[in-house]
Parts: C-alpha cells; sequence; structure tokens
C-alpha cells in the first residue's frame, strides 16, 4: 500500500497530520465498490483547503451517493513535495492513500488565480499529463475545473477537460452520473465532452478556439463546431433551501484556518458594489430558511464537537432572518459552550443587551470595509457606507468596551485621486476623534487602529472589468502616500507588494495565450504564488518574456466597451448592457441602491427569481 | 470528581501534535455528551490534562489523561461511550474515577518504557557495551540552546533481542518533573543515523515499598 512508502517521509517534514487523513467524519468505503471515484483536489495547502466550504458541501453530496466516491487531495508543502519526489511517491488521496492518476475525475476548485500554478504542480505530482491533449492519448482521467475562477477560464484552457461554472451541487451528480454511463457503454473521450457541452454549465474548451488580431489583440472565442452551444450558461441552484447540505463534516486534527462549524445563511449578495467579483456571479441572492438552519446546525454541532459556529454569506449582516437565527442558536447552544460568531457590526442590533452579557456570542473583532476614503469614491464604487456611520458605530463600539478596529481599504480604484488617499487618512484620524471622545472612565485602554490596504483588481464579470489596473509604480507611489499620512500613534498602516495583484490582474482578464506562460512559470519554479516566501515574480516576469508576452498586455489593458473580452463566451447571468450602464454610472459618481429596494435590471431575474425579485 | 483514562495513540494518529491531541480528545468527549467540565472565562475549554506529552511520529499503547466531569459517570460507561467518538488509531483502553483531590499524574510519574524496533542491525554488543559505560554523554538539543547530559544514568532498564532481521529494544527511561530521556537520543548514542520509530507501552510511578508500579494504578489507588 501507498502509505508504507509516505510513512518513511513523515518524520522529516512540518505538519505531518497534513498528510495522513484519518479524521473524524472521514468517508471511508471499498474503493472497488465505486462506479466513479472523483479525486477532489484543492490546489493550495490542506489548511487553507479544508477550510473551504464548497468542498466539504460537494464531498458530502457526491459521498452519499453508494455508486460514487470522493476523496480529498491537497498541494503537499514543499518540504513534503522534495521528500515526495525524492522517493518517488505520487500525489495520493487522504482516505485510501490512492493515487491520484488512478482515479476516474480529477476535480481541482479555482478559488483565486494566484493557486494556478499549483494545479500544474500537482498533476505533475500525480504523474498524470498536464494538457488534455496528451491525457488524451495517454489515456489518462479527465480534469474538470469548478468554482469562481471557472468564469474566465480561457488561461487553463489548455490543460483542462472541462469547466463546471456556476453553483457546483447538481453538476457535480450530474457530472457523475453521465461519465458513469458513458464509461459502461464505452466511448469516445470527444463524445463523452460533447454531451456535457450540451447540457447548462459545462464548458469544454477544445470545442471552442481563440482569435487574435494582428496586433496581439484578443479578438473573440469562437465554437469550432455547431454541435456546442454559442454561449456557456452558468448553473444556479434555483430554491437554496432545498439544496443539500452536509450534517456532518471532517474534524481535521490540526488546526485549519476556519476551524469551526460553517452554517450558509445565504448565497449571493444584493448590495451590487462595483468591483466585487463574487456580488455578480453568485447573484440572485438566495437564504435558507431558519427551520433548515437551526436543524443544520444541531446536527453539524452534534457529529462534529466543534465548540464554535460561524455563520456564513457574502453578507450576513443582510441575512433577513439574523436576528431570530442568532437568538435560536444562542438559546439552543450557549449551555454547550458553543460559541457563535456573528457580523461585528450587528452584534447589539441583532441581540440585545442580555445575551451580549453571556459568553454565547463571540465577537470576532470591529471591522469596517469602507473600501475606499472619499464619499465620491465610495460613490464610484458603489459602496454604501458613510463616515457618519462609521463614526457611529466605532463610538459605539468604543463606549461598550473595544479599543481594537480594522479598517479595510482599496487603493487603484478607477478615477481614483490622491484626494481619495487623504480621505483614507482622514477616515483613521475620525476614528481616534471618537476614541479620544469618548470619558476615559468608560473607555477601555490600548486603543488599536489597524488600516489596510488592498491594489484593485479588475475582474470579469463586474462593471470595472473594462479597467486597466495601476501600474506598480503607481500603486507604490499611492502606498508611500498613505505610509506617511498614517505615521500616527496607535495606527498601524499594513500593505501588499503589488507584485502579486499585478500577476493576479493578468490572468483574472487574461486569455488562452496565458496557458503558455503558466507552463513556462511552473517549468521555472513557480508554486504556491499566493505565499510570500514562495512567490517569485523574477521567474513569471521571465516566463511572460520566454512566450513573447507581457505582464501589462494583460493587466493594463483598457478593454474598449465594445470589444470582446475573454469571458464573452460565458453566461454569468449578469447583461453585459447593464455592467456597462453600472460603469457609467460609476464614472458619474452616482449610486445603485440595494438590489432588495430597487430592481437594477441586471438581468439575473431571467434564470430564477432571488430575494431580490421575489421583494418587488 | 475526575475520570482517569489509559488510550493507545496508534498508526496514523501518530502524526498529530501534543496540542492537536488536545482539541481532538475535547471534541471527542463533547460528541460522546460526557458530562465534563469547562474552565471558565472568556473561551470555556473541557478541564483536560495529559500525563506527559508524547513525540509526534511516536505511537503509545499508554497514554494517560485527567478529565474533570460535572457529576459521576460509571468508567464502563466512559470507555463505552467515547470509544466510537474516536478516530482509528484513539482508543481508550481502561479508565477509573478519582477525588479532586488526588495528585496529578504528572506529579506521580518516574518513568517511561518504550519498544524501538531497528531494522537490519544487529544492536546486542552496542547494547551491552552502553550498560558498561559509567557514563555516555550526548548533545541534547533544546529549541535555544545545546547542552551536554548524561544519559547512562536515565536508563534504568535496557533489552535487546535479535530475530535475525530486526534489534527490538526495551527501555525503561526517567520521565518525571525533573528530567526525561527520550528514545530518539538513546538511540543516537546505540545505533547513531537510525530512525527511531518508537512505541511507548508503560509509565511508571514508585510503589509504596520503593518498588515499579503502573502509573495508572497508582494514580487510581491514591483515592
Amino acid at each position: 500500500m501507498l502509505y508504507d512508502a509516505i510513512e518513511p517521509l513523515l518524520s522529516g517534514v512540518q505538519k505531518p497530520a497534513r498528510y495522513t487523513g484519518g479524521e473524524v467524519n472521514m468517508i471511508q468505503k471499498d474503493p472497488k465498490r465505486a462506479e466513479v471515484r472523483f479525486a477532489f483536489c484543492f490546489p493550495d495547502t490542506y489548511e487553507v483547503g479544508m477550510s473551504h466550504l464548497g468542498m466539504k458541501i460537494l464531498y458530502h453530496i457526491l459521498n452519499k451517493r453508494e455508486a460514487f466516491y470522493c476523496e480529498r487531495v491537497f498541494a503537499p508543502w514543499t518540504d513534503m513535495e522534495r521528500a515526495m519526489r525524492e522517493h518517488d511517491v505520487p500525489l495520493y488521496s487522504l482516505e485510501t492513500f490512492t493515487p491520484v492518476k488512478d482515479f476516474d475525475l480529477i476535480g481541482f476548485t479555482l478559488q483565486y488565480e494566484m493557486s494556478y500554478s499549483n494545479i500544474l504542480n500537482m498533476l505533475d505530482l500525480a504523474k498524470v499529463p498536464m494538457t488534455w491533449e496528451e491525457r488524451e492519448r495517454a489515456g489518462a482521467p479527465f480534469v474538470v475545473c469548478g468554482g469562481p475562477c471557472a468564469f474566465n477560464p480561457e488561461p487553463l484552457a489548455d490543460f483542462v477537460d472541462l469547466f463546471m461554472v456556476g453553483d457546483g451541487e447538481e453538476q457535480i451528480v450530474e457530472l457523475c452520473e453521465r461519465y458513469r454511463a458513458w464509461k459502461q457503454r464505452g466511448g469516445s473521450r470527444e463524445e463523452f465532452l460533447l454531451e456535457m457541452a450540451n447540457l447548462e454549465g459545462y464548458y469544454v474548451p477544445r470545442f471552442y478556439e481563440s482569435l487574435y488580431a494582428e496586433n496581439g489583440d484578443f479578438a473573440g472565442v469562437r465554437r469550432l463546431s455547431e454541435d456546442v452551444p454559442a454561449r456557456v450558461r452558468k448553473r444556479c441552484i434555483p430554491d437554496l433551501d432545498a439544496a443539500e447540505y452536509p450534517d456532518r463534516i471532517i474534524v481535521p486534527f490540526t488546526e485549519i484556518v476556519h476551524d469551526r462549524v460553517m452554517l450558509e445563511v445565504a448565497r449571493g449578495c444584493t448590495r451590487g458594489c462595483r468591483f466585487c467579483q463574487a456580488g455578480m456571479l453568485y447573484r440572485p441572492q438566495r437564504e435558507r430558511s431558519l427551520e433548515t438552519l437551526t436543524g443544520l446546525a444541531r446536527k453539524l454541532l452534534k457529529s462534529t464537537g466543534y465548540e464554535e459556529m460561524s455563520l456564513s454569506s457574502l453578507s450576513t449582516g443582510d441575512y433577513s432572518h439574523l436576528p431570530e437565527l442568532a437568538r435560536a442558536l444562542v438559546e439552543e447552544h450557549s449551555c454547550n459552550k458553543v460559541a457563535i460568531s456573528l457580523p461585528s457590526l450587528r452584534i447589539d442590533s441583532v441581540l440585545g443587551d442580555t445575551l451580549e452579557q453571556t459568553q454565547a456570542v463571540k465577537k470576532t473583532g470591529l471591522t469596517f470595509a469602507p473600501e475606499a476614503g472619499t464619499q465620491r469614491l465610495r460613490d464610484v464604487i458603489n459602496k454604501g457606507v458613510t463616515e457618519a456611520q462609521l463614526r457611529a458605530s466605532v463610538s459605539d463600539a468604543f463606549q461598550k468596551g473595544w479599543s481594537a478596529v480594522k479598517l479595510y481599504f482599496m487603493i487603484g480604484l478607477p478615477t481614483e485621486t490622491d484626494e481619495d488617499l487623504e480621505g483614507i487618512a482622514a477616515m483613521a484620524k475620525a476614528v481616534l476623534d471618537e476614541y479620544f471622545a469618548v470619558p476615559k472612565e468608560v473607555r477601555q485602554k490600548g486603543l488599536r487602529v489597524s488600516v489596510s490596504a488592498s491594489s484593485f483588481v479588475p475582474k470579469p464579470f463586474t462593471p470595472f472589468q473594462w479597467e486597466p489596473q495601476n501600474p506598480m509604480e503607481e500603486l507604490q507611489r499611492k502606498q508611500r502616500l498613505l505610509r506617511d499620512r498614517l505615521h500616527l500613534r496607535s495606527v498601524t498602516f499594513n500593505w501588499h507588494e503589488p507584485h502579486l495583484s499585478f500577476l493576479e490582474a493578468a490572468f483574472a482578464r487574461g486569455d488562452r495565450r496565458l496557458g503558455r506562460v503558466l507552463l513556462a512559470a511552473w517549468k521555472r519554479g513557480c508554486r504556491f504564488d499566493g505565499w510570500t516566501e514562495e512567490f517569485k515574480f523574477e521567474e513569471w516576469m521571465a516566463a511572460f518574456a520566454d512566450c513573447g508576452l507581457t505582464c501589462e498586455q494583460f493587466a493594463h489593458k483598457r478593454y474598449d466597451l465594445d470589444a470582446p473580452l475573454p469571458w464573452d463566451h460565458i453566461d454569468a447571468g449578469v447583461t453585459k448592457e447593464f455592467l456597462k450602464r453600472e460603469w457609467k454610472k460609476a464614472l458619474n459618481a452616482e449610486t445603485s441602491p440595494d438590489c432588495r429596494k430597487k430592481c437594477h435590471g441586471c438581468g439575473i431575474n431571467q434564470f430564477v427569481k432571488g430575494v431580490c425579485t421575489a421583494c418587488e | 470528581m475526575r475520570m482517569i483514562a489509559e488510550f493507545e495513540k496508534t498508526g496514523r494518529m501518530s502524526w498529530f501534535s501534543h496540542l492537536d491531541l488536545q482539541s481532538t480528545m475535547q471534541r471527542a468527549l463533547r460528541r460522546a455528551g460526557l458530562p465534563v467540565r469547562y474552565s471558565q472565562g472568556f473561551n470555556p475549554h473541557v478541564n483536560l490534562a495529559f500525563a506527559t506529552a508524547l513525540s509526534v511520529g511516536c505511537q503509545s499503547l499508554c497514554e494517560i489523561m485527567d478529565v474533570e466531569l460535572q457529576q459521576e459517570v460509571a468508567p464502563e460507561r466512559f470507555v463505552d461511550d467515547l470509544n466510537p467518538c474516536l478516530p482509528d488509531g484513539l482508543k481508550v483502553r481502561r479508565a477509573g474515577l478519582v477525588e479532586d483531590s488526588a495528585p496529578a499524574l504528572m506529579a506521580l510519574m518516574q518513568e517511561a518504557r518504550y519498544t524501538v524496533c531497528v531494522p537490519g542491525v544487529d544492536l546486542r554488543a552496542n547494547v551491552e557495551a552502553f550498560l558498561r559505560a559509567p557514563s555516555v554523554l550526548m548533545e541534547k538539543r533544546s529549541k535555544t540552546k545545546t547542552r551536554q547530559v548524561d544519559i547512562r544514568q536515565m536508563v534504568h532498564a535496557l533489552d535487546c533481542a535479535f530475530d535475525g532481521e530486526a534489534s527490538t529494544l526495551d527501555m525503561i527511561l526517567e520521565q518525571n518533573n525533573a528530567n526525561a530521556l527520550k528514545p530518539d537520543l538513546l538511540l543516537g548514542a546505540l545505533a547513531p543515523g537510525q530512525p527511531c520509530r518508537a512505541v511507548r507501552t508503560g509509565f511508571y510511578a514508585k510503589g509504596k515499598d520503593g518498588g515499579r508500579v503502573g502509573l495508572f494504578e497508582a494514580g487510581l489507588g491514591q483515592k
């Protein structure tokens, strides 16, 4: 068994429990009796991947079906990778220590662009050919991908047989069922993929080609045959309350990033922030009912023994039944010392003072994300937070004994000027003023205000999808300016080197040519790019040069409003007309109120009605 | 009341750390619905202690935990309720109740016993030489410094068998609040460079007559 080859490696690596599986609630089946074996690969470490809610949901859904066996695979950290390569141990699953190459389907979840090099590295470690063409020749397993980055699949088009676009709950079952039928009847790979391409939400890149103008500009994606749809429409679960959700989840031995029960109260968001890709992709907003959630919470806490639970969604504060849910959970589970994490802004209004006195609610820290420093720019990005609201909230919090506040901002947003940066500093000062306005006897000592500024990355399917990213020098200048202005007592300023955001911008809006760059970068040793200590910026730039391309031409590109975009053949539900309208409103600093208040005609109701349209 | 329980940590379970054992056992106790007592404070946790830490990668047949209970539970029920809630490789062997006032097991512990299997070498001569030597100095590395220690005095018993393929060492090593010798350091003296795959097989306290008694029995005997 492969475990005998793995075990001797474990004493030489950090955190060996990441590589051994065997956790509570891990699914154990006889692999020989599984008709379809699915390797669910997360292209990052165990601690990151095990914190991901989507994986927990899909793992549960597949394994509930007797015929399918879904097993987990994570990217080994560099020390383990070295040991595995040295001893010729292939990438394996944690459930049964089966080599990944022996599975039927290899699935990767695409949560962020900077994990792409890990996908190639994991395929290499698995001894699975990287491109679909090579796999076809070798008869290797299919590689399928899903997750938010599948909405611009082009940079991975050379490597992936099949993309799944949209909510995965139904799709992953359908895929395995169709695969089983295809396997039983026998047939060509192309036949199977053609069948899938004609179902909703599947994109098979081999049936499409990319076109380029003579000057190197992207000129569109074209289907190679009439047998596949011209546009791939995302899959959407209309009734979230009826969707399957796990009632038991794996409890890791070793601490992971989000080590608690996560209860997904809603999917989607009605706020319409113009920089936010998730807010557009996961439309319409759909909620689970109070009864469903309290029932799931009970089962999950019982089956895991977890002592903490968080309510998860893009904007939990907007969940319709938040007060009732919070009260019900606290009342039922506080006797078992379960802490419920709630969005910090709403704790007081939601629970009132009596429950706040108990220890059942975990205050996870006071965080605000105004994202921009002036009202004008906040209107541009449609972030409905005012300085007065921020002042009122922090003042209230300081009076209740808080002394630490985190503020999140973005720099490099469209139309940003230095005045907006000065506004960030002014907001930090406003927080200081509110603290000192609270009488000394009332306020808690040790004021800490942390200001974080990330670099804006334009994303597909947002009103800013046509916008260029700021050049790195400009982002660095802005960071220096902020650093000078925020050199204040009790204030710490955090920023990230813009190099990673620069690369992220290229891959977020890139086209099929980036596949060559990715392969070249992997050959140059790039992987774990999201980890500062592993990120090799120079190698990435060299990889672009190897392919006769530049990172600038993608990251800094301003797309013409009517130019074809590399993700035009994907239909995310929101229409291009809506995004254009929002873009124009943005330039005029015109806001679009919350979709629950007013419908802005984004186009999603062609699919399904969510909270937004149900309100009408 | 407190429950003292002896449990195994074997196979894949040998790869998670002492810190991970705390949370794993705490959650298992919660899943089993046993009436454990919680600490006061902002983040209440199960009042749970272990006799001593086990090195990552080392297996054990005799780990001991000490859990505070809100109300009395029959030891048999404790074992029967907890075992189905533990992952493969963690298994409670036996348990017994003690009063809150009973001394902590850590205070009673004097020695730990290990079995180490070393394939491919006959270590019998090395063991004899080691036992004849009046002192054996080894470098002991901690996170901050390296110092010389005489490990000979901390080896209370050492036996070696060779079956033609592998040497099996059976060792009783000092393990108390002041001093502790880990099997890898001793193996470093006997067979430098050999990986140490140890199994902890027993803990001992000092009996009334000065002889060796099992720590679990000693802990329960102090009622």
